[in-house]
């Protein structure tokens, strides 16, 4: 079908030509090769921050462990935190979002696919920007990073500062990538895809588009005044003899970009999973609409609840009783999550694979991290918890247990359509399982050592605290953990080798993305499909569908690949070493950025001469 | 066959949008709505700085040394500035290119005038040795009022640079009409705007948030009172104060 | 969000009270900017008369207001364009203004500050 015919006023234009190979990947502007790249790039930084992870865990095997001096365990706990969160799971999230996105609404593309790519290369050169930071001293501060330890006096070495404009970057990448998915979503539904059949995931993505959006900016000026502090010596965040700021304030700063960010971190699961159980329960979801308002007042109560990460820093009884009762809200949306998620299985026929299986895991472990976070709502228990290692089991039971099974559980459900081959279903039993029992042996044990006491944070202990058994339980567990994570990756090289085949729809899926080929083409659809409720793939296999139309002649418009992006990406990356090493070096590059930025306006895009494109860059 | 994204004829029919709207300025807006919060909270750290009990309040820029003559003017400036634009947008709209290249111009030069006192501002209150590390009323109003100031600077640019884009260039075609609208479906709607003059309209849309900004920061920073123990203190400084009356 | 929800079925989508060019009805672009001018006129010359803060203030916020109405209802065409943007705009705008008060009354703003 393909002709080659370019319009004129674009025919003198340089566009990149190649279409394998690794230029076509450098300058790509398909959303579904950017998904893949987010896919491979997030999970080698998500290994790098397991392996973090694992060298605390065997300094922590015993006490007065020898492994790495305090300094350096500091550095470990901070960059895993920062890895883990920002490199790994959101990113992760985004490839899914990338990939999923235009599929589920029937779309051929985002909005803007350039700036989708740029995205990419910015998440990408921010990643090894922050992991960078190893070579001089990586940030110690913790991935909260509390006043006034920042401050130079305390951080003398530019960790800190690879930290913030490191973290400016990846903040830029994810608002820009969310601008796209909020217009794409709200722009270009396939038609009769009215908000009422959006599919959960995709509102789940729109509703952490908007989290993302409006809660990174106050993040961005809490690290941008932090760096005042530090390259121009104001006093926000450090109180001094002769006057200064507040170390409070950076706390209420970042909690407030902190709390949504938990819930950017776990509404896309909560959508894979909202996909996942109807699928292999054969039953369409229970209670859809319950579903999606309880996401979107997750979403507006997480701006209300920050200040429960602050219940020790002494505000006072009424901040702390109002803000404990807006958090113990948020308990009601979420328990109706988990009744709709458990009501969608009943006499549902199910059939056990395993993206079922990690989608139920995550239904476990998350509940569990759920009534744990409940606890310490309340500002008394929290005293006694806060700090302790009882909020790192809570903590990893709803992101690991909840973000990460959620992850894998659309792992295992879409890697066939985004490669064509379905993993194997042994071994993803046996991934299943092994993190299963891993995580619970890790994480499970560190409820019992927050509530005798142990604190976060320390590199080593004494051994008359009867900490010993639990620590080396939990130290074994990590293990385990690993080698699930080994498994997983065998399978997928196993079966991206010489794995079965996937058809278009290998587990009778409801959405679109199911109704085209595996993996799908350049331009998804070759007619746009026509909507008549929130199943349309069932309808279209189990009758109801309404009428479809026929492909169109005269091929299919999609984006012309760009070099700008990337190049944009890397210029404003120049700019930000610049920044810490050599300020010329920073004034060229945001110079080279403002030429970049120019010369991508004037690329032609294939708007036709009528403007009625709606697709523009 | 290669899977290609080379059909790039213009034969094609192009998905028309779900609410009607054109995507930039759907866009435009989102980016606007984070942009909010990007001022709220640097307007927040101006208010927890906002203080005379500091020990260190007298060492730096006070509320007394905010010149009120001086920020009308440049008040002034911007909103002229927001009422340029608007006239760039409507005479590239009723296809006067000559007037829109005019208005668009004197938005730039008003823009630019307004950076100039700014400047000066900033400058004589480092040259007064009132800066940053000075104390934190001056370093949360420079950093707020900087931002400010930056983002007029990208808005000059932004504004310079559409004389150089292809702009406007097919806004005399009747604008509406309706595709699609099968039965049961929600009628589907042409972006109306049609492209035409979207980019003038985008950078127009930032221009006047920008202008916005100022308006709050001109009443949260300037006209608000406060009680300053030193302002005495700084009664010869310079030229600002002497415009410090109206 | 249900902002999109509600906008999809407003009769007025985008342009649908934007006519053709070249007849073009402009709203009256001058008429705001003369009224955006005396109130901030008379913003600073009541910023500068000796009154109490406690009617000072509020009067102060409540100009800056109806400027601010201004530049966003006709310059930035939200009186008349697609209800959608309102609602886009609206609702970082309220967090906004949370965020603000919030952190203001923490901080110990209404007991020191002004009152």
């Amino acid at each position: 079908m393909a002709t080659t015919t370019r319009a004129p006023e674009l025919a003198a234009h340089a566009y990149p030509e190649s279409e394998s190979g690794i230029w076509s990947w450098v300058t790509t502007v398909d959303h579904k090769r950017i998904g893949i790249l987010y896919l491979v790039t997030a999970f080698a930084f998500f290994i790098g921050g397991g392996i973090e992870a694992l060298i605390m865990r065997l300094q922590l095997a015993g006490p007065d462990g020898q492994l790495t001096a305090g300094d350096t365990f500091n550095q470990l706990f901070t960059m895993h935190g920062t890895s883990m969160i920002f490199l790994a799971i959101m990113p992760l999230n985004a490839s899914f979002f990338n990939f999923l996105i235009p599929l589920m609404i029937g779309a051929r593309d985002v909005a803007y696919p350039r700036l989708n790519a740029f995205s990419y290369w910015l998440f990408l050169f921010g990643g090894l920007y922050l992991n960078a930071s190893f070579i001089g001293g990586a940030p110690d501060v913790g991935w909260f990073a509390y006043a006034p330890l920042t401050e130079s006096g305390y951080a003398p070495t530019k960790g800190v500062e690879f930290w913030i404009v490191g973290l400016a970057i990846l903040g830029l990448a994810s608002i820009i990538s969310s601008l796209n998915f909020i217009v794409t979503i709200l722009n270009m539904r396939a038609p009769g895809l009215t908000f009422r059949r959006l599919p959960v995931f995709v509102w789940m993505t729109l509703i952490t588009s908007f989290l993302i959006v409006f809660a990174f900016p106050p993040f961005t000026v809490a690290t941008i005044l932090l760096f005042f502090d530090r390259l121009l010596g104001s006093q926000f965040f450090i109180q001094t003899a002769g006057g200064g700021g507040d170390p409070v304030l950076w706390q209420h700063m970042f909690w407030f970009f902190g709390h949504p960010e938990v819930y950017i971190l776990i509404l896309p699961a909560m959508g894979i999973v909202s996909e996942v159980l109807p699928t292999f329960a054969r039953k369409p979801l229970f209670g859809y609409t319950a579903v999606v308002f309880s996401g979107l007042s997750i979403g507006f109560l997480g701006f209300t609840v920050w200040a429960h990460h602050m219940f020790v820093v002494g505000l006072g009884a009424l901040p702390n009783a109002v803000f404990a009762a807006s958090t113990m809200l948020i308990a009601i949306p979420t328990g109706v999550k988990v009744l709709n998620w458990s009501a969608t299985l009943y006499e549902g026929s199910i059939s056990l694979k395993t993206p079922f299986y990690f989608a139920v895991g995550f239904l476990v472990l998350f509940t569990i991290g759920g009534l744990s976070g409940m606890m310490h709502a309340s500002p008394p228990v929290d005293a006694q918890q806060s700090d302790s290692y009882w909020i790192v089991a809570h903590l990893h039971y709803v992101l690991f247990g909840g973000a990460l099974m959620g992850f894998f559980a659309g792992m295992y459900y879409w890697i066939p359509k985004m490669s064509g081959r379905i993993l194997n279903e042994k071994l993803g039993q046996l991934h299943f399982w092994s993190m299963f029992i891993g995580m619970n042996v890790t994480f499970g044990p560190m409820h019992v050592l927050g509530n005798d006491g142990m604190p976060r944070r320390i590199y080593t202990f004494p051994s008359d605290q009867g900490w010993d058994e639990w620590n080396l339980v939990a130290t074994i567990g990590s293990f385990v953990i690993a080698v699930s994570i080994l498994v997983f990756m065998y399978n997928v090289f196993i079966s991206l080798v010489r794995g079965k085949k996937a058809e278009a729809d290998p587990w009778d899926g409801q959405t679109l993305e199911w109704s085209i080929p595996s993996p799908p083409p350049v331009y998804n659809f070759a007619a746009i499909p026509v909507v008549g409720s929130n199943r349309p793939h069932w309808d279209a296999k189990y009758g109801g569908a309404p009428e479809q139309p026929e492909p169109e002649e005269g091929g299919i418009h999609m984006p012309p690949p760009s070099y700008w992006p990337v190049v944009v990406a890397f210029t404003l990356s120049m700019a930000a070493v610049g920044l810490l090493y050599s300020y010329p070096l920073a004034a060229i590059g945001v110079i080279a950025t403002i030429a970049g930025a120019f010369a991508w306006a004037k690329e032609p895009v294939d708007i036709p001469s009528d403007g009625s494109n709606g697709q523009p860059h | 066959m290669a899977q290609t994204f080379t059909p790039r004829g213009h034969g094609a029919a192009h998905p028309p949008t779900s609410l009607g709207l054109d995507m930039r300025k759907l866009g435009m807006w989102a980016f606007l709505g984070s942009e909010s919060l990007f001022f709220a909270t640097l307007i927040t750290n101006f208010f927890v700085n906002r203080s005379s009990e500091r020990a260190d309040y007298c060492n730096g820029l006070t509320y007394a040394d905010l010149a009120i003559g001086l920020t009308s003017v440049g008040a002034f400036i911007l909103l002229m500035s927001s009422l340029t634009m608007v006239l760039a947008l409507a005479a590239l709209r009723d296809g006067n290119r000559r007037m829109y290249r005019t208005w668009i111009v004197s938005t730039a030069l008003l823009g630019t005038s307004f950076l100039c006192i700014q400047i000066y501002e900033f400058t004589e209150f480092a040259l007064h040795g009132k800066g940053m590390s000075s104390n934190n009323f001056g370093a949360a109003f420079f950093a707020l009022t900087g931002f400010h100031g930056t983002h007029v600077l990208i808005g000059v640019i932004w504004l310079f640079s559409l004389l150089f884009l292809r702009v406007g260039h097919n806004v005399k075609r009747p604008l509406e009409y309706v595709v699609g609208g099968q039965a049961g479906l929600r009628t589907h709607r042409e972006p109306t705007d049609g492209g035409a003059g979207i980019p003038v309209e985008l950078c127009g849309l930032y221009w006047h948030f920008v202008d916005l900004v100022w308006v709050f920061i001109f009443t949260l920073i300037y006209l608000l009172p406060m009680d300053d123990p030193c302002g005495e203190a700084h009664e010869a400084l310079s030229a600002v104060s002497h415009l410090t009356v109206l | 969000m249900s902002a999109g929800t509600e906008g999809e079925h407003t009769s007025r989508g985008a342009g649908v009270s934007r006519q053709p060019a070249p007849h073009h009805k402009h709203p009256p672009y001058v008429t705001v900017a003369v009224w955006l001018l005396i109130v901030t006129i008379a913003e600073v010359i009541w910023a500068l008369l000796p009154i109490n803060d406690l009617i000072m203030v509020p009067i102060l916020l409540i100009m800056m207001a109806l400027k601010a109405l201004g530049v966003v209802g006709w310059y930035m065409h939200l009186k008349s364009d697609s209800r959608v943007f309102t609602y886009l705009a609206s609702g970082p705008f309220l967090i906004s203004v949370g965020l603000i008060i919030v952190l203001f009354t923490l901080f110990g703003g209404f007991a020191e500050r002004f009152f």
